[in-house]
C-alpha cells in the first residue's frame, strides 16, 4: 500500500548505492576455504588457543576457584565493553559474527600465538644489550606495545581481507580493532590475575587485588588502542571508498603505539617524577580516549553520508522526519540536540525510542536491500507506533 | 535495483550479493580470472604479509635472542657460592655484575650474587644478622636496591612461612615495585641473613616459575646450622 507514496528514482538509486558500498546487511561467513587469509587466520588462531589451553589447563589444575571466579568475572566485565561497542557500531555495518571473529583473534592469535613469544624474545634481547636496570624501566613500554599492538593489527589486516565488503571505511577498522582489543584485554586481565596466584609467592589475596586493579586500568586500555590502531591501519592500506591517507594512517598507527608505550612506561617515568606519578594514569587515559574520539569523529563522514542516502526515501514517503534524519546522519551533537529538543523528561524518552526505531529501520532497509519487504513495513509500523505512543502514554 | 550490483571489489562476474530483499550473503569464491591455486589472489599478499609478521614475532626474534650471548652465562651444573649460602643458577641465564660491598658502618658484609633472564631477577643477598627472619624482611629494603621506595617498592601481601627443601624456615613477601613485581624471602641461619629477591617485569614472573623454583629449591646453607638440619 505504501507503494502509491511517490518516492523519487534518483534517492531510490542514491539509497541502492549506499547500500552497495557500504557493505550494510552484507553477513560474514568465517569458512571461506578460497580465502587464504581464513587460513592464515585459523592457523595463528589455533597456535594461540593451544597456548591459551595449556596455560588455562594448568591454571585450573592448580588454582581452580580463583581461576573460575576470575574468568567468570572478566566475561562480565566485558559486557560493557561488548555493548558499547555494538551501540558504537550504530551503522550496522559489523555483524556480530565478525566481530566475534576479532575478539577471538584478539584473546588467542595475538596474545598467546604471537605477542608472548616476540614479548619474551625482545625483552631478553634488551636485558642482553643494555643491561638489567634499563631493560627492568623500559622493557615493557619499549616491548610490549609494540609487539602486541602488531599483533593486533594483524587480526584487523586478516579480518579485512576476511571480509572486504564489510570493513569499508576507517570507522570499520575502528570497530573490528576494538573488538580484536577487548578480546585480548580480557586473556591478559585473567592471566595477570592468575599470575598473582601462581608459584611460590602465591602469599595473600593478591588475585583479588589484581582482578580490581585490572578491572579499573582495563577502561582505557587495549579496546582503545586497537581501535585507533583498527582506523590507522585502514588509511594506511586505503579501501574503495576511503582512499589511502598514509600520512594520517602512520599517525594513528604510531600514535596506538606510543599511547601504549605512555601507559606501560608510566611507573618507571613516574619513579622520576612524582607529579608525573600522580597524575600519568588519568592523562594517559584522557589523552588516548581523546586520539580516538578524534579520529572516530573523521571516520564517521562517509558512513553519514551513506547513512543519509539510505534514508532519503523515508524522508520522501513521510516516514522520517528531517530532524530524525539529521539526528541519525549527523554528528553526536545533533543526536544530542534530537534527545534534548524535548521539555518533558516523557517526550525525550519518546524521542530516545524514536531514534531508537529508525536506526532499526535504517537496519531493516539494509538487509532488504532498499526494498519494501514484510520486515521493513514492520519497521515502519513500529517507528509509527512508537511516535504515536507520544509524551503522555506510559 | 539490479542484484548484480556490486562494490568496486566485488568479484567479477559473480553476483555480489544475492536479490534484493533476500538476507545479503559473502559470495567467498573469488572469480575464475583472479585464482591461484583455487585461491583468490586479493587475498594472498594480505595473508602473506600477516604471516611474515607471525614469523619475525614467532621465530626471527627468538632465534635473534638466542644469538646474543650474556656476558656470563650459566652453565649446566653450575652452583653459585657465597660465603654462607649457595645456589644453582637457571642453565642459559645471565650472571649480573654485582660487586661485593661492605654496609655503612663496616660491621656487616654483605656480599650478592644475582642472575637474570629477560626481565625477571634472581639475586641472592647474605649479610651477618643477629634478628629474626622477620626482622631482616623488615630491613630487605636497605639491602636490595630493588626494594628501594623511591623505585615504588611497596609490599603488596601480608609476610608468610617459607621452608627451603634444606629444612631452613624462612619469611616470605610480595612486592610491586615501579615497573616490576615479585617476593621477596628473608632466612636467618647461625646469625647469617639471607634475603632472596626474585623481581620482575609486570606478567613476565610466571614464565620462569618452574625456573625460579628449582633456584630456590637449591639454596643450600652452610655452617653449623646446616649441619644440624641433617
Amino acid at each position: 500500500m505504501n507503494d502509491v507514496i511517490a518516492v523519487s528514482t534518483e534517492t531510490k538509486a542514491a539509497r541502492l548505492r549506499a547500500i552497495d558500498r557500504s557493505g550494510w546487511g552484507t553477513s560474514f561467513r568465517l569458512f571461506q576455504p578460497d580465502n587464504l587469509a581464513f587460513w592464515v587466520y585459523a592457523l595463528l588462531v589455533g597456535r594461540g588457543a593451544v597456548g591459551l589451553a595449556q596455560d588455562w589447563s594448568r591454571d585450573a589444575s592448580d588454582h581452580g576457584a580463583t581461576f573460575v571466579v576470575a574468568v567468570l568475572y572478566f566475561a562480565a566485565y566485558s559486557v560493557p565493553f561488548w555493548l558499547y561497542i555494538r551501540h558504537r557500531n550504530r551503522y550496522g555495518s559489523e555483524p556480530a559474527k565478525l566481530r566475534a571473529a576479532g575478539f577471538v583473534w584478539g584473546g588467542t592469535a595475538a596474545a598467546f600465538g604471537l605477542s608472548i613469544h616476540a614479548n619474551e624474545a625482545l625483552s631478553s634481547i634488551y636485558l642482553k644489550t643494555f643491561g638489567f636496570a634499563w631493560s627492568t624501566d623500559w622493557s615493557p613500554g619499549a616491548s610490549a606495545p609494540i609487539v602486541e599492538e602488531v599483533a593486533k593489527a594483524a587480526g584487523i589486516v586478516l579480518l579485512v581481507a576476511m571480509a572486504s565488503r564489510l570493513v569499508r571505511t576507517a570507522w570499520d577498522g575502528a570497530v573490528i580493532g576494538a573488538c580484536i582489543g577487548l578480546g585480548f584485554q580480557i586473556i591478559e586481565n585473567i592471566t595477570y590475575v592468575m599470575n598473582n596466584a601462581s608459584g611460590r609467592a602465591a602469599v595473600g589475596s593478591e588475585a583479588i587485588n589484581q582482578m580490581i586493579l585490572r578491572s579499573f586500568t582495563g577502561i582505557a586500555s587495549h579496546v582503545v588502542y586497537s581501535a585507533i590502531m583498527g582506523m590507522g591501519v585502514i588509511w594506511l592500506w586505503g579501501r574503495p571508498d576511503e582512499p589511502r591517507r598514509v600520512g594520517r594512517g602512520l599517525f594513528y598507527v604510531v600514535g596506538a603505539v606510543v599511547l601504549h608505550a605512555g601507559w606501560n612506561t608510566m611507573k618507571a617515568l613516574g619513579e622520576r617524577s612524582d607529579v608525573w606519578d600522580a597524575v600519568a594514569p588519568l592523562v594517559v587515559s584522557v589523552a588516548s580516549l581523546t586520539f580516538l574520539f578524534a579520529g572516530l569523529r573523521v571516520a564517521a563522514g562517509r558512513e553519514r553520508e551513506w547513512m543519509r542516502a539510505l534514508l532519503e526515501p523515508e524522508l520522501e514517503r513521510g516516514t522520517i522526519t528531517s530532524e530524525e534524519l539529521d539526528a541519525l546522519a549527523g554528528p553526536r551533537r545533533a543526536r544530542r540536540t534530537f534527545a534534548k529538543a524535548a521539555e518533558h523528561r516523557r517526550e525525550r524518552r519518546t524521542r530516545r525510542r524514536v531514534f531508537d526505531a529508525v536506526t532499526d529501520l535504517a537496519g531493516g532497509i539494509a538487509h532488504a536491500r532498499g526494498e519494501d519487504t514484510p520486515a521493513v513495513e514492520q519497521a515502519r509500523a513500529e517507528l509509527a507506533r512508537v511516535r504515536s505512543s507520544g509524551p503522555d502514554t506510559n | 535495483m539490479s542484484a548484480s550490483a556490486s562494490t568496486s571489489d566485488a568479484p567479477a562476474g559473480h553476483p555480489a550479493v544475492t536479490p534484493p530483499g533476500d538476507q545479503v550473503v559473502i559470495d567467498d569464491h573469488g572469480p575464475v580470472e583472479r585464482r591461484f591455486a583455487g585461491l583468490d589472489r586479493r587475498t594472498i599478499a594480505p595473508a602473506l604479509f600477516v604471516l611474515a609478521l607471525a614469523a619475525v614475532m614467532t621465530l626471527a626474534l627468538p632465534a635473534i635472542d638466542d644469538a646474543i650471548d650474556y656476558e656470563v652465562e650459566v652453565a649446566a651444573g653450575e652452583t653459585i657460592e657465597l660465603t654462607a649460602v649457595s645456589f644453582e643458577a637457571a642453565v642459559g641465564w645471565g650472571r649480573l655484575a654485582v660487586d661485593d660491598v661492605a654496609a655503612e658502618g663496616g660491621s656487616a658484609v654483605i656480599e650478592r650474587a644475582a642472575v637474570a633472564d629477560s626481565t625477571t631477577r634472581f639475586a641472592v643477598t647474605t649479610t651477618t644478622f643477629a634478628g629474626t627472619a622477620s626482622e631482616l624482611l623488615a630491613s630487605a629494603p636497605q639491602l636490595d636496591p630493588e626494594l628501594d621506595e623511591r623505585r615504588g617498592f611497596h609490599v603488596t601481601s601480608q609476610p608468610a612461612s617459607y621452608t627451603t627443601t634444606d629444612g631452613v624456615t624462612g619469611v616470605i613477601e610480595r612486592f610491586t615495585g615501579a615497573a616490576t613485581e615479585g617476593f621477596v624471602v628473608a632466612f636467618v641461619d647461625d646469625a647469617v641473613g639471607v634475603l632472596v629477591v626474585v623481581s620482575a617485569a609486570e606478567n613476565q614472573l610466571r614464565e620462569h616459575t618452574s625456573e625460579i623454583n628449582d633456584m630456590l629449591d637449591s639454596i643450600s646453607f652452610h655452617g653449623p646450622a646446616d649441619e644440624e638440619q641433617s
